[in-house]
């Protein structure tokens, strides 16, 4: 009974064997890694214009506004004159090799002159293009997407926003405030 | 016999996972001025009417509205209206006080002023003798300033006499 039941196992071993014993040459396994990655995203903001509101005559009564279109550019005032230049905020988002990007923009709630300040409500806007086709945006933050690796892609941001409150109690002179916005690029 | 060799390579693409920030800053601005001062002048003429040659001193009474020595016509008082916020200040100046100019010669002339802060009838107060002054608009953000004066025509022989007086009126 233990001779009949080894044989076979031996028989099996020996079969298995075979082709290295007829091949007769070396061989050996060389293994290589190599890793690509895509070229890093990089992203950056240029500022083509700041955010002015030009100049308001307080009101003899009463409180009035100034605001500014982020879509359109455009100013309009209520129950104050206004007078001077404006120009709508807008910066530029560029970047090379990214995929997918997130702006997130930071507004004060109010422009500010030593002792006094003017209630603000900020809106913004983004475009393709750099004078036409803006869309409001109506959170704090907007993702948007580009072509990715090798790809280089310009997005267009604009700021307006309502100044109110400004009555004959205010104080004259240079309100100021500013606007943070960053941005995520991947 | 030859030999063999298996290499294997192994592709290994990585998810990029690098990412790029960045930030800005934008500024912003309004200028504020202070409310308007609407001036209307409602009198642009002053007129001492017709008077007696020789008459002496008269007075074109800015506070009372009277004239004295009248020998007829109707006389008139300069005036403006200052208008804008409420208590709002505002500075009036004259130029120096001109000679009234006739063919026959010149009559002296000395400015009177008055001011009404209620921009209603009466309520004139004199003001003093300067050549500028300060005042506010009052309660109702409007006020009256109104412009007389004093001749004296002692030795002025007859005709007609007419001089310019600059007023220059500012907010403040």
């Amino acid at each position: 009974m233990k001779v009949s039941l080894l044989c076979p196992t031996v028989l099996l071993a020996a079969c298995m064997a075979a082709p290295q014993a007829w091949a007769q040459s070396p061989s050996t396994t060389v293994a290589v890694e190599i890793v690509l990655s895509d070229p890093p995203s990089s992203c950056n903001f240029s500022v083509q214009s700041n955010l002015g509101f030009g100049t308001a005559v307080k009101p003899s009564s009463g409180t009035g506004t100034v605001t500014i279109n982020a879509v359109s550019g455009v100013r309009s005032a209520s129950g104050v004159t206004i007078s001077g230049s404006s120009s709508v905020g807008q910066v530029s988002l560029s970047g090379s090799n990214v995929s997918s990007y997130t702006v997130s923009s930071t507004f004060p709630s109010s422009l500010t002159i030593s002792g006094d300040s003017l209630s603000y409500s900020g809106t913004w806007a983004q475009s393709s293009s750099t004078s036409s086709g803006y869309a409001s945006i109506a959170t704090g933050s907007y993702s948007g997407s580009a072509s990715g690796s090798g790809t280089s892609f310009t997005r267009y941001f604009r700021f307006g926003g309502e100044v109110g409150g400004i009555g004959i109690s205010d104080a004259g002179g240079l309100y100021r405030g500013s606007i943070s916005t960053s941005a995520t690029c991947n | 016999m030859h030999a063999t060799t298996l290499l294997l390579f192994c592709l290994v693409l990585m998810p990029v996972s690098a990412y790029s920030q960045t930030s800005g800053q934008l500024t912003m601005r309004l200028e504020v001025l202070p409310a308007a001062l609407r001036v209307t002048v409602t009198s642009a003429a002053m007129d001492f009417a017709r008077q007696h040659a020789d008459a002496g001193r008269v007075h074109l009474d800015p506070a009372t509205g009277e004239i004295s020595g009248k020998m007829s016509g109707m006389h008139r008082f300069g005036e403006v209206r200052l208008s804008g916020p409420k208590n709002g200040a505002y500075a009036v100046a004259v130029s120096p006080s001109p000679h009234l100019q006739g063919v026959a010669g010149q009559v002296g002339f000395q400015l009177l002023w008055a001011h009404n802060t209620a921009c209603t009838p009466g309520g004139f107060v004199a003001l003093s003798a300067r050549r500028s002054t300060e005042g506010s608009l009052g309660e109702e953000g409007c006020s009256l300033v109104r412009f007389g004066g004093e001749i004296d025509l002692l030795g002025v022989p007859e005709g007609r006499y007419e001089g310019r007086l600059e007023v220059h009126i500012v907010s403040l």
